[in-house]
């Protein structure tokens, strides 16, 4: 489901897309994502939000997605 | 860090501490610090969206989340997630440079902001109600050693 608003949409779409190339060697990774650009895989977000505001700016948008088979629901009580 | 509150008030209230919210983008924002309840029953941290609105943070994800209230699973919505800094004034634990916090509304009036599993696998939380007392021990240096690759040389 997205958001007409988000402002990531692009990235998120671009993740589908790429996921099942991702997974097999990638799963449970970070990956950064801005435009059609990857900016790498990482194993902890800190270390992709440090590749991400590297590669495309501090205060540019790109997205930061962990790579699962199917999108995890959360919980919050 | 170690609080003790009168057992009715940790019984009315749970345990809540101060975090003090910051723009990892941005240090130039004002950092604001809020009311934060240690929530064993939330996968992830979440802040109100005025927190995120007024600290100019910036959308990194998002994240499908099911709240209070929702019944059935597909009732489970998406929030936007977004790299905040957390700090923990008037404590002894370290502060997280840059960590994900989805945004959703919290109808709480005594916090404005959960910490869930994702920040609680990093400490040591202690909870004692008939003390009135909860104590926290940030763990991270022993976690990392215990999962992270050592490199030895000679």
């Amino acid at each position: 489901m997205l958001d007409a608003q988000n402002p990531l949409q692009h990235e998120l779409a671009f993740y589908e897309n790429h996921k099942s190339e991702w997974l097999p060697q990638y799963e449970n990774h970070f990956v950064v994502v801005g435009g059609d650009q990857i900016a790498g895989f990482y194993k902890d977000y800190e270390s992709a939000w440090d590749a991400g505001t590297k590669k495309f700016g501090l205060q540019a948008s790109f997205l930061i997605k962990q790579i699962c088979l199917h999108e995890p629901v959360y919980f919050l009580y | 860090m170690i609080i003790t509150l009168p057992a009715e008030k940790l019984l009315q209230n749970g345990p809540i501490i101060k975090v003090q919210i910051g723009n990892p983008s941005d240090p130039l924002v004002q950092a604001i610090t809020v009311n934060a309840l240690l929530d064993t029953g939330a996968a992830f941290s979440a802040i109100n969206p005025q927190i995120a609105h007024s600290c100019r943070l910036i959308q990194r994800s998002q994240k499908k989340v099911h709240v209070p209230g929702n019944t059935k699973a597909e009732d489970a919505k998406v929030y936007p997630e977004f790299a905040a800094t957390l700090g923990f004034p008037e404590s002894d634990l370290d502060r997280i440079r840059v960590h994900g916090v989805i945004a959703c509304p919290i109808f709480e009036t005594q916090f404005s902001c959960l910490i869930g599993r994702d920040i609680l696998r990093y400490w040591e939380f202690i909870y004692n109600g008939v003390l009135g007392q909860f104590s926290i021990k940030d763990s991270r240096i022993s976690f990392r050693s215990l999962t992270e690759p050592t490199h030895l040389s000679n």
